[in-house]
């Protein structure tokens, strides 16, 4: 049976806050740690379709007010290469600011190890043209993003799970978790 | 047509219910006619000079232009709309009108000294108080403010606001600075606390060229251009955060027209989605705060085929958004039945007179 | 160039793709390389070490953008250098991905030469040739589909017509390749002024149209210099006022009747109401231009070029069509031409306009309608599919 299941690489390919761009059955996938957990976007800002994952983690910025500035740096958006629409790597949701009303999430899984090795000793994985993007590094905690409301799009999160040293993505949608279910929504 | 009833035409047979005007003009006559209102010393300083008064209000205002005042309206050996009967005869009795709010654009910001521009500034809001506010109860003004000091700015806010005559403060559309600047936030301040209104209203003195290229060589050319006076300050306002500085603030724009808005918004809500890290307290989509925050008077309307013009309308995106203008005694190519028809009945009610009785607390 | 558009594309039964022309290409703005630099004279390369070049920076000061080059990040050349400094990577990642069939390049890097207005007369001249003779050297030679805007010293008009017969007729491998006059929206005077009338002499004797490009060396708006990047960004479609206003009154049109002005990531949308007030204008004060001999919106309908980037993003997809066809039926139908921005941050792909109901008005977005403002031919079999049946 096909798997749906790929290594893409080892769990310490990536650093705290770092991503790296791998291939997997023809799809582009950003694979993220943040917050010590692993998340995975698909390689496509639902805007107008730059490649996502080229760009760049970022804190979130709010203000009440001109010369005031609330930076947190233990969000984890991503910020498009092409127009700058941030996305929060571990649900794909976009974020314009707090007042405005967000690529699929696959989910990172813990995978059986020995199912794994298989894979990789049979030749079936389409291990990674490891990317790094040049990504700010941010603190080991889990990453809150209070009082901002959704926008629009949600990018399309790809699972992705840990098995020992390495790093496996899911590509069955039945691995993503209820709330990716939600509806990518494309600008013609 | 707007400003002036077709001949052929009653001001009933145009619309049966109420009209309020948010924008009629006073002219100053004369410098002599501010004389009684203000100190020796301003009186002195105008005779020494020969001072004929500031310049401004000629540069946006040619005095012989059919723009600057309609043919029918032209009194004979008088400046136009120089007096309260003037107006009576012109728009309040003809229009019949609920309220009609007076601009008095004197062209106080291009005199430079701080303190004579002040005290001009004060002759022109007493005069208005005196002659014309006292004279006909139907009229609201703005109260006009020097356009350099901050602080000589709130203080005439401070001195003359409250005067139940005035709902709003005239800011001319071109300026030294763009209006939402940090050192402007104290006036709109004043302006939210007096619960005024901020009037963006063509008019002003630029340090240098009023645009991004140079010096119209003709008027026509410089009036036509002038969108981008108005376009500029609201973009500057929106960007500086004045809205999260004064959240109550309302603004009338006055004389810019409004059918260029819809594509301006777009454009901004566009940018602000991936540039707003660098602005993070514009917090709304900018059109959404131009709707919000803003309302657009109907003189002129620069309005083009009806059927293209009602789509534009529709991109105005609010039955809120308009306020009937004659702009009295400017001229105009316009044509308000054909407005009215491309509005819902709801718009219609609103643009005559509902938006303006909320908006300036009538 | 003619006024009706003449059909490249293929013949009937070939290809259906839709041929593209990109009207608006940037290499790499920074002019102050030793690449550009050394076509100048030895004095002048002398004079920049000591007394520097671009001395004045950015109108009112900067606002710096928010990334290094107001960039795509993912168009940094392979070996990690600014977008748009490598010719072959700008043509894999632009032209061979999208097959498009021509691009005009346009320097934006020369605005803050500001047209000749604040460097030594003969420095700006010399410069502006420099820059033309490396995006010859650089771009035009290695590839055909390269096209290029001329930089000029717009101020000194004379000078500036004597660049465009140069790039025009002294080098005939490339005289044809030199598609626009570039002008910047930020000229001393508002530039259908009469002192700049020898370039538009230029310009219609060899039959190409001026062009404007956002970002500006002078002023940025009537009351001075905004505090944000953001800003900026928005404000700059304000520019077209002045300048749309000043072609039209001055009566440039009149003087120059084959003259095209072409107004790049200026947006479009505007267009339409800005024709219609200056033919309410026209109706009250029209007596101060007797010189016109059309209604201003005539005007703008026949001699104004427009470019897709930065793409409307209506509320709502509905306006997003509505506008459009507000823009063809006040008669600019031919006037739209795609534009991507390549390698900025605002980038646009082709797509947006590809599926349009109406296949025709596709075709001359695409490609169509610059092919016939630019005389650049499309392409056999090259460009995109449509994605509807």
């Amino acid at each position: 049976m096909a798997t749906r299941k790929f290594v893409v690489g080892k769990t310490d390919d990536l650093r705290e806050g770092e991503g790296m761009l791998v291939t997997v059955a023809n799809r582009s996938i950003g694979i993220f740690k943040v917050g010590g957990e692993f998340y995975g976007l698909m390689n496509k800002c639902p805007h107008l379709g730059g490649e996502l994952c080229k760009g760049r983690l970022t804190g979130a910025l709010t203000s009440d007010g001109p010369g005031h500035y609330q930076y947190d740096p233990d969000t984890t958006l991503i910020m498009c290469p092409w127009h700058g629409w941030e996305y929060d790597v571990r649900t794909g949701q976009s974020y314009l600011n707090p007042k405005t009303p967000g690529a699929r999430p696959y989910q990172v899984q813990v995978e059986n190890g020995g199912e794994v090795t298989i894979e990789i000793d049979e030749g079936r994985v389409a291990v990674a043209d490891g990317e790094r993007s040049a990504m700010r590094q941010v603190a080991p905690r889990p990453a809150k993003i209070a009082d901002r409301a959704p926008g629009p799009y949600v990018a399309e999160t790809v699972s992705v799970t840990v098995d020992g040293d390495y790093l496996v993505v899911n590509l069955d949608p039945r691995s993503r978790p209820a709330a990716a279910q939600a509806q990518t929504e494309e600008k013609a | 047509m707007t400003t002036a009833l077709p001949l052929a035409t009653s001001r009933q047979e145009l619309w049966t219910g109420p009209v309020i005007d948010v924008d009629v003009h006073a002219n100053v006559p004369s410098i002599e006619a501010l004389y009684p209102y203000m100190d020796g010393i301003w009186v002195d300083w105008a005779v020494e000079r020969a001072y004929k008064g500031p310049s401004a209000a000629a540069t946006h205002y040619p005095p012989m232009s059919p723009r600057s005042c309609r043919p029918e309206w032209r009194p004979g050996g008088r400046a136009p709309a120089s007096s309260v009967e003037l107006l009576q005869e012109h728009i309040l009795d003809p229009w019949d009108v609920q309220y009609a709010i007076l601009n008095c654009y004197y062209g106080v910001d291009s005199l430079r000294h701080p303190d004579w521009a002040a005290a001009l500034a004060r002759a022109v809001n007493d005069w208005i108080a005196n002659e014309w506010l006292a004279r006909d109860p139907r009229l609201r003004a703005s109260l006009i403010v020097p356009a350099r000091d901050p602080a000589a700015m709130v203080a005439e806010i401070e001195r003359i606001g409250d005067h139940p005559g005035f709902v709003q403060v005239l800011l001319p559309a071109r300026n030294d600075w763009l209006w939402g600047m940090r050192a402007f936030h104290p006036v709109f301040k004043a302006i939210e606390r007096h619960d005024l209104v901020a009037g963006l209203h063509m008019g002003g003195t630029s340090d240098g060229a009023p645009s991004s290229t140079g010096y119209a060589s003709w008027y026509i050319e410089q009036y036509a251009a002038e969108w981008a006076s108005f376009a500029s300050q609201i973009t500057n306002i929106i960007s500086e955060g004045v809205f999260n500085v004064c959240p109550n603030l309302r603004m009338s724009v006055l004389e810019g027209g409004f059918l260029w808005v819809p594509v301006w918004g777009w454009r901004m809500n566009k940018e602000w989605r991936g540039l707003h890290r660098e602005v993070p307290w514009v917090d709304t989509p900018p059109l959404d705060l131009i709707r919000e925050h803003m309302r657009f008077s109907t003189a002129p309307i620069d309005a083009g085929p009806p059927e293209l013009t009602k789509k534009a309308i529709g991109w105005l995106g609010s039955d809120d958004f308009l306020m009937f203008a004659t702009d009295y005694p400017h001229g105009y190519d316009d044509d308000l039945p054909g407005l009215l028809s491309l509005l819902s009945e709801n718009a219609r009610g609103n643009m005559m007179a509902a938006t303006a009785r909320q908006w300036y607390r009538l | 160039m003619t006024e009706t558009l003449t059909p490249t594309t293929q013949a009937a039964g070939a290809s259906t793709k839709v041929g593209i022309i990109d009207t608006d290409v940037h290499p790499s703005m920074n002019p102050m390389k030793p690449e550009i630099l050394k076509y100048l004279p030895a004095k002048w390369q002398d004079y920049i070490k000591e007394a520097g070049f671009i001395r004045t920076g950015s109108p009112g000061g900067e606002r710096p953008r928010h990334r290094e080059f107001a960039h795509r990040w993912d168009a940094v050349t392979p070996d990690g250098r600014e977008p748009g400094s490598n010719q072959a990577w700008a043509a894999e990642q632009l032209l061979d991905r999208y097959g498009i069939s021509g691009a005009l390049l346009d320097d934006i890097g020369g605005f803050s030469v500001a047209g000749g207005g604040r460097q030594p007369a003969e420095l700006s001249i010399a410069f502006s040739r420099a820059m033309n003779e490396a995006r010859r050297d650089q771009w035009l030679a290695a590839d055909p589909r390269w096209y290029a805007a001329m930089t000029l010293p717009y101020e000194l008009p004379e000078a500036a017509a004597a660049e465009i017969r140069r790039c025009k007729t002294q080098d005939s491998q490339y005289s044809d390749r030199w598609k626009m006059a570039m002008f910047a929206p930020n000229n001393m005077r508002p530039p259908g002024h009469p002192s700049y009338w020898p370039i538009y002499e230029a310009c219609e004797e060899f039959g190409i149209p001026v062009g404007f490009h956002v970002l500006a060396g002078n002023r940025i708006t009537p009351s001075g210099a905004p505090d944000f990047y953001f800003e900026e960004h928005c404000t700059w479609a304000q520019f077209n006022f002045p300048i749309v206003s000043s072609y039209v009154f001055e009566g440039v049109f009149d003087r120059f009747p084959n003259l095209k002005v072409a107004l790049l990531e200026l947006g479009w949308s505007w267009a339409v109401p800005l024709a219609w007030r200056m033919d309410h204008a026209y109706r009250v004060m029209g007596r101060e231009v007797p010189h016109l001999t059309r209604l201003p919106s005539e005007y703008i309908r026949d001699h104004f070029y427009y470019t897709t980037q930065p793409i409307e993003e209506p509320e709502k997809d509905q306006y997003s069509d509505e506008v459009l066809e507000a823009f063809t039926a006040s008669g600019m139908g031919e006037k739209l031409m795609f534009s991507s921005d390549y390698p900025h941050w605002d980038f646009d792909e082709p797509y947006h306009y590809l599926d349009l109901p109406d296949e025709q008005l596709s075709r001359k977005i695409l490609g169509g309608n610059a092919s016939a403002l630019l005389g650049i031919d499309l392409l056999p079999d090259t460009g995109l599919e449509r994605r509807v049946g």
